[in-house]
C-alpha cells in the first residue's frame, strides 16, 4: 500500500514538474511532508547530495527520497514513476511532430523554436557563469579550461575530470 | 523544392543505433552531467552528434527545446526524444533507462557516505572545478551550435527572437516553456507572411 502511494505521488510529481530541475523541489517537499516520509534534515541532505552527484538533480532527488523511504525497491520505483509521464508524453509528441514534419506550419514553428532556444541556452550560460566565477582562482581555471576546450577538442569527460582534480588542488 | 527533397533524404540517412548503444550513450551522458539539463548538451554533442553521428545539431536543438516544454525532468525527456528518433520506442525506453541508471546506482551506493562528508571541502572543491569545466564546455557547445545553425538564424527575425528569448528569460524570469511556445507561433506567423 505504501509503495503504491509512493508510485502515485512520484508519477504526479513527474506530471507537474514543468520546466525541469529545481521545480521538483517544492512539489517533493509537499509530498514528503504530507506523508511524513522525510524529516526536514533528511530533505536538506537530499538536496545537497543530489546537487553534488552526477545526473539530473530531479532524478537524483527522486531516487534519494524513494531509497530513504522504502530502500532499493523504493528508489527504483520512485525514479521510474517520476520519469514515466514525461517519457510517454515525449514519445507521443515526437510521433506527432514526425507525422507532420513536412507540414509547412510545423517547419515554420520549428524555425522559430530553434532561434528562441539559442537565446535560452545563452541564459543558462549566464546563470552558470554567475555561480561559477566567484573568485580570481575560478576565473583563471575557467579561462584555462576554455582555452583547453577550444584548442584540444577532447571528450567533455576529460575536462570534467581535470576540473574536479584542479578544484581539489587550488581551493585546498 | 530541391532543397526540401534533399532534407528529406537527409532525415532518412539518420543512422540508427542499437538498443544497447542507446542505453550506454545516455548512461555516459548522465554520468558526466553535473547541473541542469543544459549541462548535458556538450556530452550529447560529443557522443551522439559527433561520435555516433546519429543525430544532427538541429535535432539536438529541437529535442532540447521540446524537452523543456514537456512535463518532467528535461534530461529524461530529452533522452526519450532522442532515443525515439534513433531507435524507435525501444530506443526511447533504453535511452531513458540509461539516463536514470547512474543516478540510481550512485545515490544508493554513496548517499550515506556523502551525507557524512558533505561538510568536507574536498567534494565541494571538486564540484567548483567541475562547474568551471562545465561552463567552458557549454560555451564551446554554444558557439558550435550558433555556427551550425547559421542558416536558420541569419535573418533579422531570428536575431530578434534570440534577443527576445534571452531578455525575457534572463531579466524577466519568464519560463522557457512560454518563450518556446510563443516562438513557435511567431515562427508560423512570420514565415507564413514571408512565404506569400
Amino acid at each position: 500500500m505504501g509503495l503504491l502511494s509512493l508510485i502515485i505521488d512520484f508519477f504526479k510529481i513527474g506530471l507537474f514538474t514543468i520546466g525541469g530541475g529545481l521545480v521538483i523541489l517544492p512539489l517533493l517537499q509537499e509530498v514528503v511532508s504530507k506523508n511524513g516520509w522525510l524529516t526536514p534534515e533528511q530533505f536538506a541532505n537530499m538536496i545537497a547530495v543530489s546537487q553534488s552527484t552526477p545526473g539530473a538533480i530531479g532524478i537524483n532527488t527522486a531516487t534519494f527520497a524513494g531509497y530513504s523511504i522504502y530502500g532499493i525497491l523504493g528508489g527504483l520505483l520512485a525514479t521510474l514513476a517520476l520519469v514515466l509521464p514525461g517519457s510517454i508524453l515525449s514519445v507521443i509528441i515526437f510521433n506527432f511532430i514526425n507525422l507532420y514534419k513536412n507540414n509547412i506550419y510545423v517547419k515554420y514553428a520549428l524555425h522559430g523554436i530553434r532561434a528562441a532556444v539559442i537565446g535560452i541556452i545563452l541564459v543558462a550560460v549566464c546563470n552558470i557563469a554567475k555561480v561559477v566565477l566567484f573568485d580570481m582562482k575560478s576565473v583563471l581555471l575557467f579561462g584555462a579550461m576554455l582555452v583547453g576546450v577550444m584548442k584540444f577538442k577532447r571528450h567533455p569527460i576529460v575536462y570534467i575530470l581535470i576540473g574536479a582534480l584542479t578544484g581539489v588542488i587550488i581551493w585546498r | 523544392m530541391t532543397q526540401k527533397s534533399y532534407k528529406m533524404v537527409g532525415d532518412y540517412m539518420n543512422k540508427r543505433i542499437t538498443f544497447l548503444q542507446c542505453y550506454t550513450a545516455f548512461f555516459k551522458i548522465s554520468l558526466f552531467t553535473f547541473g541542469g539539463g543544459y549541462a548535458m548538451l556538450p556530452m550529447v554533442e560529443k557522443e551522439l552528434v559527433e561520435g555516433k553521428a546519429c543525430i544532427s545539431e538541429k535535432d539536438m536543438l529541437d529535442s532540447y527545446a521540446l524537452a523543456q516544454t514537456i512535463p518532467g525532468i528535461i534530461g529524461a525527456n530529452m533522452a526519450a526524444l532522442v532515443g525515439r528518433k534513433v531507435h524507435g520506442i525501444k530506443g526511447a525506453i533504453a535511452s531513458t533507462m540509461g539516463f536514470i541508471s547512474p543516478s540510481i546506482i550512485i545515490i544508493m551506493l554513496i548517499s550515506d557516505l556523502l551525507i557524512q562528508y558533505q561538510e568536507h571541502s574536498l567534494v565541494n572543491n571538486a564540484l567548483k572545478g567541475i562547474k568551471a569545466a562545465v561552463l567552458a564546455l557549454l560555451i564551446h557547445t554554444f558557439i558550435k551550435l550558433v555556427i551550425k545553425s547559421k542558416e536558420y538564424i541569419r535573418n533579422i527575425f531570428s536575431g530578434l527572437l534570440i534577443l527576445a528569448a534571452f531578455i525575457s528569460v534572463l531579466f524577466f524570469g519568464i519560463s522557457p516553456i512560454y518563450v518556446i511556445i510563443c516562438a513557435a507561433f511567431a515562427g508560423m506567423l512570420y514565415y507564413k507572411r514571408k512565404g506569400k
